[in-house]
C-alpha cells in the first residue's frame, strides 16, 4: 500500500468483492413434467429449484387450459430437500395445463414463473 | 431491475449503524490506552454509541418488516401478518432475532464500559461479531452450510468493511473536531490514535481484498453486465464510488496526515493541514455512505436473468 497504482489495482479488486453474492437466486431448474412436454396423466408435478426454499411463502398450482386450478391440495417441500417442490394433481384429462409458482428463496427473494405442459 | 426500496433504506440503515458501532468502538478502545476513558470526547463517544445502537435496532426491525412484505408480496403497510410468519418460520427471521438478541446484549454490555474493564468491551466485542454472523447467516454464503467457510469469509467481509466505514465516520465527524476544541486530547494522543487508525484501515482494506476476491470471481459472469444491466449500472456506480474513497484515503495517509502531525510547522500552518485532513475524512465517509447505499441497493434487488 505504498504506491499510488497498487491502490488502484486493490480499488479494482475491491469493488469487484464489495458486492453481495446476489446472482445466485430461487430459479426453477429442472420440473417433471417438462416444460411443453406431451405426457400421461401425472399423480404430481414436481418442480426443482436451484436453491433451498421457504415453505410459509412458496407455493405452486396446476391450472387447466381454462385457467381453472385443478390442484386441489397445497403444494409441499421435499423434508429431505427444501429446494423441491410437489404439487399432488388429480386425474387429469388430456390437454393443456399450466403450472403457477412463486418460489421464495431462503435468503428472502421472491421470484414467481409459468410454464406449460400437455397430457396426451 | 426489481429493487425492493424499503428494504434498500433499511439495509442501509442497519449496514452503516453497524459501521459507526464498530468504528466507536475501536476509537473508544484506542483512546482509552492512552488514559482518555473517562474523558469527555469519551463520554461523547459513549452517548453516540447509544444513538447508533437504537438506529441499529430500528433498522433490523424495518429490514424484517420489509422482508416480510417482499416475500409475501403484499404492501409494505400490510405486511403485519407476514412479519409474524417471517420471524416465526424463515431462515431470514430466526437470523434476525439472532441480530436483535445480540445487538441487545452488546447495548447491555457497552454500559459497562470503563467499570469492569475489560469485561464490558469485550462482551460487547464479541455481541457485534455474533450480530455480524446473523446477517452473513442470512445471506446466499449460507447455501453451504451455517458452518461454512463462505459464511466465515462473508462474516470477515461484513466486518471489516463496517471497520473501515466506521472508522472514517468517526475519526471525521466526532474525534478529530476536537483536536483545537476546550477540552482537547493531548496532540501525541491524537497522533497515536491516527497513525493506529490509518495502519488499521490499510490492514482492513488488504482484509477485505482477500476476503473479497473469491466473491468477486464467483459473481461477475461478464464484465458486459457492468453496463448493460440496471444492476451492473448501479454496481459500476458502487466502483466508482469506492475508488474515490480510496484515493481520498491514500490522500490523508501519505499527504494529510504527515502534514497535520509535522514537528516544527507554524500553527497556523498546522491547523490550516489539520482542517484539510478533517474535511478529506468527511468527504471520504460521505463517499462510503453512498457506496454502502449503493451497495443495499444491490442486495436487495432481483439480479438480471
Amino acid at each position: 500500500m505504498r504506491k499510488p497504482n497498487r491502490f488502484l489495482a486493490a480499488a479494482v479488486l475491491l469493488a469487484a468483492a464489495m458486492q453481495s453474492p446476489a446472482w445466485a437466486h430461487a430459479m426453477l431448474k429442472s420440473a417433471s413434467p417438462a416444460k411443453d412436454a406431451e405426457v400421461s396423466a401425472p399423480q404430481t408435478v414436481t418442480l426443482h429449484f436451484s436453491e433451498k426454499l421457504e415453505p410459509a411463502f412458496s407455493h405452486a398450482e396446476v391450472l387447466d387450459a381454462a385457467g381453472k386450478p385443478v390442484s386441489t391440495d397445497k403444494a409441499a417441500l421435499d423434508q429431505a430437500d427444501p429446494s423441491v417442490m410437489t404439487v399432488a394433481v388429480p386425474a387429469l384429462a388430456p390437454g393443456r395445463y399450466s403450472v403457477h409458482y412463486v418460489a421464495v428463496g431462503d435468503d428472502g427473494h421472491r421470484r414467481q414463473g409459468d410454464y406449460a405442459f400437455t397430457v396426451k | 431491475m426489481d429493487t425492493s426500496l424499503p428494504l434498500a433504506a433499511a439495509t442501509a440503515l442497519v449496514n452503516l449503524s453497524l459501521a459507526w458501532i464498530v468504528g466507536l468502538a475501536a476509537a473508544r478502545f484506542w483512546l482509552a490506552r492512552d488514559g482518555m476513558a473517562a474523558s469527555p470526547l469519551d463520554s461523547r463517544l459513549a452517548r453516540a454509541m447509544t444513538a447508533t445502537m437504537a438506529a441499529c435496532f430500528l433498522g433490523v426491525a424495518l429490514f424484517l418488516w420489509s422482508e416480510a412484505a417482499a416475500m409475501a408480496d403484499v404492501e409494505w403497510s400490510d405486511a403485519g401478518s407476514a412479519f409474524v410468519t417471517v420471524l416465526r418460520s424463515t431462515h431470514v427471521g430466526h437470523a434476525g432475532i439472532a441480530a436483535f438478541a445480540a445487538l441487545a446484549a452488546a447495548w447491555y454490555a457497552s454500559r459497562f464500559d470503563g467499570r469492569v474493564w475489560p469485561v464490558g468491551p469485550a462482551v460487547g466485542a464479541a455481541m457485534i461479531a455474533l450480530f455480524a454472523v446473523a446477517r452473513a447467516a442470512a445471506s446466499h454464503a449460507a447455501d453451504a452450510g451455517i458452518v461454512s467457510v463462505a459464511v466465515g469469509v462473508e462474516w470477515l467481509h461484513l466486518v471489516l468493511i463496517a471497520f473501515w466505514v466506521g472508522a472514517v465516520c468517526v475519526a471525521g465527524w466526532l474525534v478529530l473536531p476536537a483536536w483545537h476544541g476546550e477540552d482537547a486530547p493531548p496532540d501525541a494522543t491524537l497522533a497515536r490514535y491516527l497513525h493506529t487508525l490509518s495502519d488499521w484501515a490499510a490492514v482492513a482494506l488488504i482484509g477485505i481484498l482477500v476476503t473479497g476476491t473469491g466473491n468477486g470471481l464467483r459473481v461477475l459472469s461478464s464484465p458486459y453486465e457492468l453496463v448493460t444491466t440496471g444492476y451492473g449500472r448501479v454496481l459500476s456506480a458502487k466502483i466508482a464510488l469506492v475508488l474515490v474513497a480510496i484515493a481520498l484515503g491514500g490522500w490523508n495517509r501519505f499527504r494529510g496526515l504527515p502534514a497535520a502531525l509535522a514537528s516544527g510547522a507554524s500553527l497556523p500552518d498546522l491547523m490550516r493541514a489539520r482542517r484539510r485532513v478533517v474535511a478529506v475524512l468527511r468527504i471520504e465517509s460521505a463517499v462510503l455512505a453512498l457506496a454502502v447505499l449503493a451497495a443495499a441497493v444491490l442486495t436487495s434487488s432481483a439480479p438480471p436473468g
